[in-house]
């Protein structure tokens, strides 16, 4: 295994223990407030500082690494059942059904997703439960991420069909089943996979951005977008670099996340 | 026709693709139990179209007009659940390049296991008993690290071996084996070759054998049967039909033959 792969995981791996055990290893509550200490910089107790309302910058760091490790993955998965589904159920059936699908497909591909979210976010009232705003915002994520993948699924499947190998297993007399889960899911399933880790990273950033904007995940539960937030006056950045901590985190994991994707999605 | 007792296939064929090619006109001819029957052409007359039409695996689209019988029993017109029983069981068919034939998501073992569930009971003793035969006669190893590889594990030549075996799993009245030689060096050529022979020696399996290649045909084959344009232009003993051609295109098949002759016999292959 090369090193970098290695490197890859093993940030990944650890990063996801810790946002795992925040209860136990995040050195305060995400929504404790420390009103002695406002706006403080790095000390041992607070190891990156305060914010604006004297909470811990750490907690919530580690706090805001559950949302996003935890939920994007199960969103890449809705996204990537979906587009399974589609792609498939278009390559399975008949010419006039699969035009209907990929045209739809296309159609969802075009819609300006990014105002889609933001508007059907805006919609919520503002008071929406912080873990019920988290899970619409996965949700949508999910609902509206599947037609690329779709797309790709879709074509591959239209290559297996006319496999050679899948013939011959016919010839073979191998029944429909056969055919179907021992021919074709066994090398449809390395797209999946791949498009699967694709989806991940995209939806980590795409929650972020849109936490940025403040339509994500509500407070006072963290995520790393909301954390992002405070980066929006440059100016602090500079009295102040340590507040840039969440960023470095997210480019972080997403470079690793990068980093493990061609050995999932290249194995055949 | 006569139905003649030890007629195994009589096929008599018109196909055209979607596109409004007509790729057989009337191709006719039959074959006898536990004969090989040599079916050359030209790349791109319908060789391969034949082997798919009797067995009723053309692309849907194609218009298919005729008969397919086999051992008596028309196939043109057969439901899908009939000819599944057909295929693999009664006739089976080899495709040409054997490292596209194989899955190559699935090890070799898990191949053959299935070609032998779409027919047989889900019995692994079976199976096994019957691979080690099978796997002998083809000289192919049945240790569990050979049947746990993939296909691009193997070299060609085993793959083409894999690829009878599968073929052959169920003990076929009749195998098509579509340029099972192609894709070959000469060496696994004359291995393959001399398999198809001993299989046919040994069970009386009749086989089709599509080739472009005559020198192929003349050596295993009894009979052969020439393709050019959609039609069979000449069918005969393999003797017969090479000294005495009576199609001019048949003629100036041969003469090419005739040409390289003499160049193979001063340079046999290392199997010969």
């Amino acid at each position: 295994m090369k090193l970098s792969l290695r490197l890859a995981r093993g940030t990944l791996l650890i990063l996801a223990g810790v946002s795992l055990t925040a209860e136990w290893v995040a050195p305060h509550h995400y929504a404790e407030q420390f009103r002695e200490a406002i706006n403080e910089p790095p000390s041992w107790r607070f190891p990156l500082g305060t914010d604006g309302l004297g909470r811990d910058r750490l907690s919530r760091l580690i706090y805001g690494a559950r949302v996003s490790l935890l939920l994007a993955p199960l969103a890449a998965g809705l996204a990537t059942s979906l587009a399974g589904l589609i792609g498939i159920a278009s390559s399975l059936s008949g010419p006039w059904l699969e035009r209907l699908l990929l045209v739809s497909t296309d159609l969802w591909m075009t819609l300006p997703w990014v105002f889609l979210l933001l508007t059907a976010r805006a919609l919520l009232p503002l008071d929406t439960e912080p873990f019920a705003s988290v899970t619409i915002t996965f949700l949508l994520l999910g609902l509206l991420g599947w037609p690329a993948t779709a797309r790709i699924v879709a074509a591959r499947a239209q290559q297996i069909s006319q496999a050679t190998y899948l013939l011959q297993a016919r010839a073979c007399g191998e029944r429909r089943h056969q055919l179907w889960f021992r021919h074709v899911w066994p090398n449809l399933r390395p797209v999946l996979l791949a498009q699967f880790w694709v989806l991940v990273p995209a939806f980590i950033l795409a929650e972020a951005n849109l936490s940025f904007l403040g339509l994500g995940v509500s407070e006072p539960l963290p995520s790393w977008g909301s954390l992002l937030r405070d980066l929006e006056n440059p100016g602090a950045l500079w009295t102040q670099p340590w507040i840039a901590a969440p960023a470095v985190v997210v480019v972080i994991v997403i470079a690793c996340l990068h980093g493990v994707l061609p050995e999932t999605g290249g194995r055949q | 026709m006569q139905a003649n007792v030890a007629e195994l296939l009589a096929v008599d064929l018109t196909v055209e693709y979607p596109s409004g090619q007509r790729v057989l006109n009337g191709a006719r001819f039959t074959m006898s139990s536990g004969e090989i029957l040599g079916l050359v052409g030209e790349s791109g007359t319908g060789k391969s179209t034949l082997a798919l039409a009797i067995l009723q695996l053309l692309p849907p689209g194609t218009r298919l007009d005729g008969s397919v019988r086999f051992r008596g029993k028309e196939l043109v017109g057969l439901s899908e659940r009939d000819l599944r029983q057909i295929r693999g069981k009664q006739i089976s068919l080899i495709l040409q390049s054997p490292m596209t034939a194989l899955n190559p998501a699935l090890r070799i073992g898990e191949q053959l296991w299935q070609a032998w569930i779409a027919h047989g009971p889900r019995d692994r003793e079976a199976f096994q008993m019957r691979l080690e035969r099978l796997m002998g006669a083809l000289r192919l190893p049945t240790d569990r690290g050979f049947l746990q590889r993939y296909p691009r594990e193997l070299s060609v030549g085993m793959a083409q071996r894999v690829l009878i075996a599968l073929a052959t799993l169920h003990q076929p009245r009749l195998l098509i084996a579509d340029e099972p030689t192609s894709a070959l060096d000469l060496l696994t050529q004359a291995e393959t070759l001399e398999l198809l022979a001993e299989l046919n020696r040994e069970s009386g399996i009749g086989i089709l054998f599509i080739s472009h290649d005559l020198n192929c045909v003349a050596q295993v084959c009894d009979r052969v049967a020439v393709l050019h344009g959609g039609e069979i232009v000449e069918c005969g003993p393999v003797r017969d039909v090479f000294e005495r051609p009576a199609h001019p295109y048949v003629k100036r098949l041969v003469q090419m033959l005739g040409a390289r002759t003499p160049v193979r016999n001063r340079h046999p292959s290392p199997a010969t």
